[in-house]
C-alpha cells in the first residue's frame, strides 16, 4: 500500500477493499521503526479509535457523499500544529512536554475530513533551522543517505513521506521550510499564498511569514490537501481567502501552451553544477511543451537573505516571549524569583539557535538600531513585493531551483550561519512577498541525491501552479523515484 | 559594528536569556557576521517607500463584545502548568510563581 498515492489508497478504503483499522495499523507497523527519526510522537491509541469512528462513517455513507476524497487516510502533522491530548513540542526542550488543550483549525479540518492523525512529525526547534539539526529530539536523517540532513525545518515531513512512512504530511514553509525538505528528499510540496491556510494552532515562529502546507510523493496529493485544509477562519483574521480552494485535478493538462514562465538567470550562478542542470532541463521540459520561458534578472536578490532574517528574527523574539516557565512549557527548578524563573526557564529550555534568533530579533528592535535594520527590512520586503506584482504582469509563474545545492552531511554547515542562511536565497522572498510556490522533484545529482525546482505564482492562483505541476509530473517519473533503502 | 561583551548582555537583559559563557563566545562570532551582513541592507536606496509588515493588506475582523464560545475549563488549562500545591493553593486552581513583591 505504501507504493500507492494518498488518493488511490483512500479510495480503495472507500470501496472498502482494504479497512481503515487495516491501514492505520500497517503504518504504524512501519512508523514505530522510526528509522529516520521522522516522529517526535506517534498516537497509536488515539489513530485505532479514530480508525473505527471513520470506517462507521464509510460503512453508513452513501455512495459518493464522503466528505473528502482523503477520507480514510492517516496524515503525519508537523509537530508545531496544535493536536488535542497529543504532544505539540515544537522540537523543542520547551515544550517537550506539552500538550495542547485544541486542535489547530487544520487538524479539526483534516479530521472531518474523515483522516487520522497518525503521527507528529520531528522539526527543527521552533522552526528555526534548514536541516533539521537543532531538534531537540535529534536530527531527521535523509531515506537517500542517513548521513545526510533532509532539509528543514519541515524535515520530518519531508523523511517520512520519502521514506514512505506516510504518504501525505502537513508541514509548514517561514523562508522555504515545505519546499527545502521536498528538494532534499524527492517529495513535491505546496507553500501556499499566505492567508489561505489558518495559522490557528499553528505555533508562532514569525507570524507574517508562517503558513501550514502539504507535502506527498505527487502534486495530485498535495492538490487534494491543501482543498481540505484551506478556507476562511473566525479564529484567524488573516486568513484572508473568501472560500476554500477546489481544484480541479481530475484531467491534466496535455501541454503548457500558453503558459509564460519567467526565469531568472542570476538564480542560477550560485547553484552546483549538478542542480543548475536538472532544473533548467526541467525549464526545457515546459518550454518544448509549448510554454515560453522569458530570461531576466531578478533584482535585489543581495538583500533578500538579511530582510528575511531580520524580519523573522524580530517576529520571533516578540512570538517567543511568551514562554515564561509559567503557564506551560519548560519550568526551571533553579530560579528563586518570579524574574530567575522566567530567564531560567527560557535559558535551559532554548536551544542555540533559537537564543540566537531571539537575541537577533531583540537587536534589531532595540531603539537605537531600529531604523536602521527593522524599519530598513520592511520597506525593503514592500520593493520585493512590488518587484513580483510587476513581474507577474508579464509573467503566469516564476521558475527557479530550490536550493543551491542538494543535501549536505549533517554537521557539516551547522556551524556557519552565514552558510546557513544563503542556502535560503531562492525561497524567503516568496514568504515576504505572500506568495504561492510549488516545489517539484527533477532529477538527481551524481550521489544519486534529490534536486528539485520550484514554481512561483501569483497571490492565490495556486491553480495554475498545481496545473503546471500535473503536466510535469506526467512526462517525468522523478517523483516516483525511492530511496533504495526501502 | 563590534560585538562584544557589553552588547551581548544588554541583549540577554532584552530577551531574558542567560547564556554560558561558551554560548557566548559562539554568539559574539555569529552575530558579528551576521550583522556585518546586514549591514548591506544600508546602501538599499528606500527614500519615501513605506513600510509593509505583512504582504497584504486587510481589516481587523470585528465581533460583537460578548462571551460567545465557552471558554476551557480551568483544569484543563492549568494541566500544561508545573504549578505546586501551597496553603493559598491547595485545591491547584491557580499558577503558582514565587512572590513578586513584599
Amino acid at each position: 500500500m505504501f507504493d500507492l498515492t494518498g488518493l488511490q489508497l483512500a479510495r480503495a478504503v472507500q470501496k472498502k477493499e482494504i479497512s481503515v483499522v487495516e491501514v492505520v495499523k500497517a503504518h504504524l507497523d512501519k512508523i514505530e521503526k522510526n528509522a529516520f527519526n521522522a516522529f517526535i510522537e506517534i498516537p497509536g491509541k488515539q489513530a485505532l479509535a479514530r480508525a473505527e469512528v471513520v470506517q462507521k462513517q464509510i460503512n453508513e455513507a452513501k455512495e459518493g457523499d464522503l466528505p473528502s476524497p482523503l477520507t480514510g487516510l492517516p496524515v503525519g502533522v508537523k509537530d508545531n500544529i496544535s493536536t488535542k491530548g497529543i504532544a505539540t513540542t515544537c522540537g523543542s526542550k520547551m515544550l517537550a512536554d506539552y500538550r495542547p488543550v485544541f486542535d489547530a483549525t487544520v487538524v479539526s479540518k483534516i479530521e472531518q475530513a474523515g483522516m487520522i492523525v497518525i503521527a507528529k512529525l520531528n522539526m527543527d526547534e521552533f522552526g528555526m533551522g534548514g536541516s533539521n539539526e537543532t531538534s531537540f529530539f535529534g536530527t531527521t536523517t535523509n531515506p537517500w543517505d542517513t548521513a545526510r540532513v533532509t532539509g528543514g525545518s519541515s524535515g520530518g515531513s519531508g523523511a517520512a513521506v520519502a521514506g514512505g512512512e506516510v504518504l501525505i504530511a502537513l508541514g509548514t514553509d517561514t523562508g522555504g521550510s515545505i519546499r527545502k525538505p521536498c528538494a532534499f528528499c524527492n517529495a513535491t510540496g505546496i507553500k501556499p499564498t499566505y492567508g489561505s491556510v489558518s495559522r490557528y494552532g499553528l505555533v508562532a515562529f514569525a507570524s507574517s511569514l508562517d503558513q501550514i502546507g502539504p507535502m506527498a510523493t505527487n502534486i495530485d496529493d498535495c492538490a487534494a490537501m491543501l482543498s481540505v485544509i484551506s478556507g476562511p477562519d473566525p479564529k484567524d483574521s488573516t486568513c484572508i481567502i473568501k472560500k476554500p480552494f477546489a481544484f480541479d485535478i481530475s484531467a491534466t493538462p496535455k501541454n503548457m501552451k500558453g503558459t509564460t514562465i519567467g526565469l531568472p538567470t542570476n538564480f542560477f550562478a550560485g547553484c552546483d553544477d549538478d542542480v543548475k542542470a536538472a532544473v533548467l532541463s526541467a525549464a526545457n521540459t515546459l518550454k518544448e511543451a509549448g510554454a515560453t520561458i522569458i530570461e531576466f534578472e531578478m533584482p535585489l536578490t543581495e538583500h533578500m537573505i538579511s530582510v528575511y532574517y531580520i524580519i523573522a528574527c524580530a517576529e520571533a523574539s516578540s512570538n517567543l516571549s511568551r514562554y515564561d516557565g509559567i503557564k506551560y512549557g519548560y519550568r526551571s527548578e533553579d530560579g528563586e524569583s518570579l524574574s530567575d524563573i522566567y530567564r531560567m526557564s527560557r535559558s535551559q529550555g532554548f536551544g542555540l539557535e533559537v537564543k540566537r534568533r531571539i537575541m537577533l530579533g531583540s537587536f534589531v528592535l532595540s531603539s537605537s538600531r531600529y531604523d536602521t535594520y527593522y524599519k530598513k527590512a520592511l520597506q525593503a520586503r514592500s520593493l520585493i513585493k512590488s518587484t513580483y506584482d510587476g513581474f507577474f504582469e508579464k509573467f503566469d509563474m516564476i521558475f527557479s531551483p530550490v536550493s543551491p545545492t542538494t543535501a549536505y552531511k549533517i554537521g557539516e554547515n551547522i556551524k556557519d550561519p552565514i552558510k546557513m542562511h544563503n542556502a535560503d536565497i531562492y525561497t524567503v522572498s516568496v514568504n515576504l512577498a505572500g506568495l504561492p510556490a510549488v516545489a517539484l522533484p527533477c532529477g538527481f545529482d551524481k550521489q544519486g541525491l534529490p534536486i528539485g525546482f520550484q514554481l512561483i505564482g501569483q497571490a492565490f492562483c495556486e491553480d495554475k501552479l498545481i496545473k503546471a505541476g500535473q503536466f510535469y509530473q506526467s512526462c517525468t517519473n522523478f517523483h516516483s523515484k525511492k530511496p533504495v533503502y526501502r | 559594528m563590534e560585538i562584544d561583551d557589553k552588547l551581548i548582555s544588554y541583549l540577554e537583559t532584552l530577551s531574558y536569556i542567560s547564556l554560558t559563557e561558551a554560548e557566548k563566545a559562539h554568539l559574539i562570532t555569529d552575530l558579528q557576521s551576521i550583522i556585518k551582513n546586514m549591514s548591506g541592507l544600508s546602501a538599499l536606496d528606500t527614500q519615501g517607500v513605506s513600510e509593509i509588515s505583512q504582504p497584504f493588506s486587510h481589516v481587523n475582523s470585528f465581533r460583537e463584545d460578548d462571551v460567545v464560545v465557552q471558554s476551557f475549563e480551568r483544569s484543563l488549562i492549568l494541566k500544561n502548568a508545573k504549578t505546586k500545591n501551597n496553603k493559598n493553593n491547595k485545591n491547584n486552581e491557580m499558577f503558582v510563581v514565587p512572590r513578586a513583591w513584599n
